[in-house]
């Protein structure tokens, strides 16, 4: 992180499988700046944390479908890059805000309020937003599994929201 | 002793909701079972509601005027334990029992008007208001994003405009790239920029558009007009002997060229008639004030003054305001029928066609003799007037118009 600040690490362990040494950054991460990991037209997808990655997939999975869907890595959730999504929400009119954490408030539905409190106009179908189910965690990896979005559901909800 | 719920009973198979009219009983009278102690109005009739059980009246929820949801609470009966039992096993297990039983525990609570109950109804999906289904979701070809709307409102443009584009949105609507791709298409056509006269003229067609316009016509001699034609100095046109001919059936019968606001039937004090000028690139409808109390002599000179400064657009706003009705002699340009569309604020308009000789059946000489005939034609608001009402009003026009000695 570019700041000044201590900084106390709490690492998502699945993100361990993509954090490659020669992927990472030279520099620190700036606060507050989302970036565009993928560009589209039709849908933007907004995540952070591990399901960035899930998001990236289903957008991979999408394009052989025909449709070009934009990522946005928030990279940090406060403060919230609220300019970068809305641009991005200008281009493609569609909004589904992907999070693991559980559904009732959090970084998905601040995202939500803020474009369609700021951004009404721009938004061509209702957003829509994708988080893991109200429960607790369960333990088993099967479990695991079904609880949290993945790629595949991702990809399901972003096609019902293309086609709205 | 129990509580027994009078409920707003189920009137017809689509019927939503009822407005209180008639409120006989007050709390404290007794009443018998099955008796009739309120009445309510739908849309289609007046019908009475009847007491759940024997008992006495413990209190009446609702008011006068006011609507409520079928199912709704209306009042109670106090009644006997025997009484309350039956009842509880009469009532069958629909939805109006779910009511009955869910209410009462909340008995302090007064019953919402069924309007406030539908806003708030909206906010789920499969909401329901009465038991019957609301809809939740606002899908499909009449339906525009917020995104569609503002990029209209930004390029001034209205939902007439985009009639042509096909929606590849769900249920056919038409989403932001349909909308884009449509003003892509016709950036390579040729354009200008619309003249006021004519975007006024679209928009005043747009609105009247919106309501439930219909035509009737008739075919009229018109031999009498043109033979009294030539005996006046000036000569006036046939389109204004229709005017006036409009105008003195009119001052018989005024409400037929009422208007529809609301609940309202709004009724001129004057009868204002205007008549239709094409003018460069759009219509001009000069109001004629008090038409049936002005001579054809009078309506003629006018006429011309108001046609000078039409075709000169010198016309103000005013001079096109407040007519309760409007004549098109579409004649004029040799067209023989049409189906005119009334102003945005007008329930009526009367049509008149070219006139053409014709073969006509003589029942006295018993054989064809030739005559003069237009098509006269009267569309109309068929909210505020039906095709009877229309038609005894274009029939005593035609009346006039073959004695216009009358005129």
């Amino acid at each position: 992180m570019a700041i000044d600040d201590p900084v106390i690490y709490c690492e998502h362990k699945y993100l361990y499988y993509h954090l490659k040494a020669d992927k990472l950054p030279e520099k620190g991460l700036p606060t507050g700046r989302a970036r565009i990991a993928r560009e589209g037209r039709d849908l933007t997808i907004v995540s952070y944390s591990a399901m960035l990655q899930e998001s990236l997939a289903a957008a991979e999975e999408l394009t052989r479908e025909g449709f070009e869907v934009e990522v946005v890595d928030l990279r940090t959730v406060k403060p919230l890059d609220t300019d970068t999504v809305l641009a991005s929400v200008a281009r493609t009119g569609r909004l589904l805000c992907v999070g693991e954490s559980f559904p009732w408030g959090g970084a998905t539905a601040e995202v939500i309020a803020r474009v369609t409190s700021q951004g009404f106009h721009l938004l061509d179908a209702a957003p829509q937003r994708l988080n893991a189910k109200d429960t607790p965690i369960p333990y088993h990896p099967n479990l695991w599994s079904a609880h949290r979005p993945n790629a595949q559901n991702i990809a399901i909800k972003a096609r019902a929201l293309l086609r709205e | 002793m129990p509580q027994v719920p009078i409920i707003m009973p189920q009137l017809g198979e689509s019927i939503a909701e009822a407005t209180i009219v008639d409120i006989k009983v007050k709390p404290g009278d007794e009443v018998a079972d099955d008796q009739e102690i309120i009445d309510v109005e739908t849309n289609k009739a007046v019908m009475g509601v009847t007491t759940p059980c024997k008992g006495k009246i413990d209190k009446i929820t609702v008011q006068l005027k006011e609507t409520y949801p079928v199912g709704a609470v209306l009042g109670y009966v106090e009644a006997s334990e025997a009484d309350a039992a039956r009842f509880a096993k009469q009532a069958p297990p629909t939805p109006q029992r779910e009511v009955a039983e869910e209410i009462p525990t909340r008995a302090d609570q007064e019953v919402a008007p069924a309007r406030e109950r539908k806003i708030a109804a909206r906010d789920g999906e499969g909401a329901r208001v009465g038991d019957l289904p609301v809809p939740a979701v606002t899908k499909g070809a009449t339906f525009m994003s917020p995104r569609v709307r503002a990029r209209m409102a930004e390029l001034q443009l209205t939902t007439a405009d985009l009639a042509g584009i096909m929606g590849t949105g769900a249920g056919n609507r038409v989403t932001i790239k349909d909308l884009e791709s449509f003003l892509h298409k016709i950036e390579n056509q040729t354009a200008h920029e619309a003249s006021a006269i004519r975007a006024g003229v679209a928009d005043a067609m747009r609105r009247s558009w919106t309501r439930p316009l219909s035509t009737i016509g008739s075919s009229v001699n018109l031999d009498p007009v043109l033979d009294d034609r030539q005996s006046r100095d000036p000569k006036p046109g046939p389109g204004l002997y229709a005017l006036r001919a409009l105008a003195l059936a009119l001052s018989k019968n005024p409400i037929a060229a009422a208007k529809l606001i609301g609940n309202r039937v709004v009724q001129s004090n004057s009868i204002d008639v205007g008549i239709a000028v094409e003018a460069e690139d759009g219509i001009m409808v000069p109001v004629i004030r008090g038409a049936d109390k002005t001579s054809l002599l009078d309506l003629t000179t006018k006429y011309k003054e108001l046609v000078d400064l039409a075709r000169q657009r010198r016309i103000s706003p005013d001079m096109q305001a407040g007519g309760v009705a409007t004549v098109s002699n579409f004649g004029t340009f040799g067209m023989e029928w049409g189906t005119p569309i009334p102003l945005p604020d007008q329930t009526l308009l009367l049509g008149l066609g070219a006139g053409k000789k014709v073969p006509s059946w003589d029942e006295e000489k018993k054989e064809f003799v030739p005559r003069t005939e237009a098509q006269i034609t009267l569309s109309f608001d068929h909210r505020s007037i039906d095709g009877g009402g229309a038609g005894r009003l274009l029939k005593r026009v035609i009346e006039l118009l073959e004695n216009p000695k009358e005129l």
